[in-house]
């Protein structure tokens, strides 16, 4: 779990605070995205619970550990991939990650196992011997994630990491954030791609000008976003009695056995237990929330 | 193993932390070896006449100790040039640096010519014999200052004394005076109450040369005088500050010294090298960073990287000096003295760690990488070749007006040249110039004291210590 009380980060010289005052909770087994434009304060954040920066008031605490005053036990339950590349770029991949494996006590041989098993796991087996300079910028993402991985912490934060990478790359993040969270790791996830985030995260925070906006959780909102929810069905077995049910959460549009329907307040869960327990099938079930990222624009324009 | 220390053990077996104290090795056994060379350096010839010509040639090394097995050539010609010898001998010097001729040629006037090779050096010399011996008197004495300075703490003059036949005249004493100030020439009247009793002649001369120390630190003159034992002047020598104390001194630490003096600019590069590459480099591109959030402090990696310059500087340094003096220990008997090295040690130690400190502050500041190769350059030339010019500028600007000085005091505050200080502390050379020798506190350079061991350590302690204190504040403090 991280934790940040009332964090604040005033880089002084006039301008204003980077963080002003941002509590928050990155709970265990638990992904929270964070938005917000840039200059909103989200690598600071990062940079904060990481020990890179720290805190001109407030604290971070991570697994209970104020990242301040227990700096090496923090650290060891942390993990930060950072938005930029930070590593030597004159290092071959398989030594810095050696290097890395290190500070986690793992033997030579054990380090260098594990760093293998990272490169394979990122896909850049065969780069080994390769100087990190070389790499491109999806590959030095995915080295980036190796590097984080490699002391295998409970608690991660994850900074834009999908900006420059493939398609193959986003799910794979996609997917290894999911298993993170199955593993009940603490993951804190920052990106642009507000249509990935909505699909990962449990709740996102947003953050504006350093202050936090709001927190919401994903149903809430899927339901704040406009107040409408467009939802996708497959129900081959829909009959009269079913579709007056649908209809009477919104408007139904129909398409052979497939439907969409878009309504205010519609809870997916329950929707989907009502169509259950009244005897049809649901072969497919689609939310198609009103996007997050016009959410967002409309909270960032409210707070001005 | 603890993040430090695996931290620590990374750092410290890298090509450069390794190179390092290899080329610092290499350098010590090149300077053990220059110092150990014993070259042949002059050759002294007396001759007298007894039945013929009895010539006594002593060939003195380098070091200013006897070179045995020099290969001589001594001829004799009539006074006419260019004509054919009237007779050539060939010899060789023995263990104690003398080779004895004979001619049995009549009493007279000729050309002689001596060629001494060894080491591949060769010397010649030459006279005439215009008298029947060049020694006063015929049965006098050649004092013969074979060695002036040693590597100690006190300042040392070497003396042989000689008849023509290669002996210490019996009962012949040999007193010396000395003193302060200039030289009066009163050669061959020093009244013999006013001498010390230096030695008394005894026998032959193998026991040469006989060594004497002054402790006083003023003294800038010596005479030697040999008086017959009716107390007649039968010879006199008189040293000179320069010649005492300062470049002519061929003792072996002082050529030890001079081979180390490259080392001085060696570590000064090596210290800028291992500061970049432990932590200016990793400090100016941010890839610090990817350190920093791993279980580790601020402040420890600082201490951790630090040490990984220290450790295989300190290591090459030891390796260095102690290369140099067990070199010069096995061939010459005599090394460089365990205070001497040391002290050579601390502040050729200081010296790369103020560079590596000086470079890993300006990472702080300077945030590329091009920034910090930059400052290195820039520190090497400014304190290799500007340092002077700006303590001058700073020194007359606050008041100094003697230049000599402002010179002596550059040379005391640079943290290149810190050899400088410690050697004149371990041997002074100053007597032919206490008045300009001296260091000039930063913030009043018109200002002198004398320069003693406590001040030359303060000032190295100052520049040991004070860029990385800066630094690791900064490291602990800045982002």
């Amino acid at each position: 779990m991280i934790e940040w009380q009332a964090a604040s980060k005033d880089y002084g010289g006039g301008s204003p605070p980077a963080l002003d005052g941002v509590s928050f909770t990155v709970g265990n087994g638990e992904i929270v995205g964070l938005v917000g434009l840039n200059g909103a304060g989200k690598t600071t954040a990062m940079r904060l619970a990481c020990g890179i920066s720290r805190p001109t008031a407030g604290t971070v605490s991570v697994d209970g550990h104020d990242i301040r005053r227990e700096k090496v036990r923090a650290s060891a339950r942390l993990g930060w991939v950072p938005e930029l590349p930070n590593v030597d770029p004159d290092r071959r991949a398989l030594a810095l990650l050696r290097y890395f494996a290190g500070f986690y006590g793992l033997s030579a041989p054990d380090a260098k196992r594990r760093a293998q098993e990272l490169l394979r796991l990122v896909g850049l087996e065969g780069s080994e011997r390769t100087r990190v300079r070389k790499f491109s910028q999806g590959m030095m993402k995915r080295f980036n994630l190796a590097a984080v991985m490699v002391g295998d912490p409970s608690n991660l934060l994850l900074d834009e990491v999908l900006n420059g990478i493939d398609p193959q790359g986003i799910q794979f993040v996609r997917n290894w954030a999911t298993e993170l969270r199955s593993q009940g790791k603490a993951v804190l996830f920052s990106s642009h791609q507000l249509t990935e985030m909505q699909r990962i995260a449990d709740r996102v925070v947003f953050l504006h000008r350093g202050r936090l906006l709001r927190v919401i959780h994903r149903s809430e909102l899927e339901n704040l976003a406009t107040g409408e929810t467009r939802v996708r069905l497959r129900i081959p077995n829909l009959d009269s009695a079913g579709l007056a049910y649908l209809t009477g959460l919104g408007q139904i549009a129909r398409a052979g056995d497939a439907l969409e329907l878009t309504g205010r307040g519609v809870d997916v869960g329950q929707l989907n237990r009502d169509l259950v327990s009244r005897g049809y099938v649901v072969t497919e079930l689609q939310v198609e929330a009103t996007s997050l990222e016009e959410y967002f624009l409309r909270l960032v324009a409210g707070a001005g | 193993m603890t993040p430090y220390s695996h931290e620590f053990r990374h750092q410290l077996f890298t090509a450069t932390a390794l190179g390092s104290v290899v080329v610092l090795a290499l350098v010590g056994a090149g300077a053990g070896y220059t110092a150990s060379q014993v070259t042949l350096s002059e050759i002294q010839t007396v001759y007298t006449y007894s039945d013929g010509y009895h010539f006594l040639v002593y060939a003195i090394g380098s070091q200013g100790t006897a070179f045995s097995g020099a290969s001589l050539v001594l001829w004799i010609n009539s006074s006419a040039t260019f004509q054919p010898p009237i007779a050539v001998e060939r010899g060789a010097t023995d263990a104690s640096g003398l080779a004895s001729f004979f001619f049995a040629i009549p009493n007279g006037s000729y050309l002689y010519s001596v060629l001494a090779i060894g080491a591949g050096i060769q010397t010649e010399t030459g006279g005439q014999t215009n008298f029947n011996s060049n020694l006063s008197s015929g049965t006098g004495v050649l004092l013969d200052p074979v060695s002036l300075g040693t590597w100690a703490t006190d300042r040392a003059v070497s003396v042989t004394a000689l008849n023509a036949t290669g002996q210490a005249p019996v009962g012949y004493q040999i007193r010396y005076i000395v003193g302060s100030g200039a030289y009066f020439p009163f050669i061959g009247v020093t009244p013999e109450n006013a001498t010390t009793l230096f030695t008394t002649l005894s026998g032959f001369q193998t026991n040469a040369p006989w060594n004497v120390s002054f402790a006083a630190p003023s003294i800038t003159w010596v005479e030697f005088e040999a008086f017959t034992p009716s107390g007649a002047s039968a010879g006199v020598v008189i040293l000179s500050a320069t010649e005492l104390l300062t470049t002519g001194v061929s003792s072996a630490g002082a050529s030890a010294v001079s081979s180390l003096s490259a080392a001085q600019t060696l570590v000064a590069l090596l210290g800028l090298v291992l500061g970049y590459a432990r932590y200016g480099k990793d400090r100016s591109m941010r890839t610090v960073e990817s350190v920093l959030w791993r279980p580790v402090t601020r402040e420890g990696l600082f201490v951790v990287r630090w040490a990984s310059v220290v450790i295989p500087l300190g290591g090459g340094l030891a390796l260095l000096l102690g290369l140099t003096d067990l070199w010069m220990t096995s061939v010459l008997s005599a090394g460089i003295p365990l205070g001497a090295l040391l002290a050579l040690f601390g502040v050729l130690l200081a010296e790369g760690m103020a560079m590596a400190g000086l470079l890993m502050l300006g990472s702080h500041l300077l945030r590329s990488r091009g920034g910090v190769i930059g400052l290195g350059v820039g520190l090497f030339i400014l304190f290799g070749v500007f340092f002077t010019i700006f303590v001058a500028l700073v020194a007359f600007g606050t008041g100094a007006t003697d230049p000599a000085q402002v010179l002596v005091n550059a040379a005391y505050l640079n943290p290149m040249q810190l050899m400088g200080p410690a050697t004149a502390v371990i041997v002074p050379q100053a007597a032919s110039n206490s008045s300009g020798m001296g260091l000039a506190v930063p913030l009043n350079l018109s200002t002198t004291v004398t320069a003693n061991a406590g001040v030359v350590a303060a000032v190295v302690s100052a520049w040991f210590a004070v860029p990385t204190l800066v630094a690791f504040v900064l490291a602990r403090y800045r982002e």
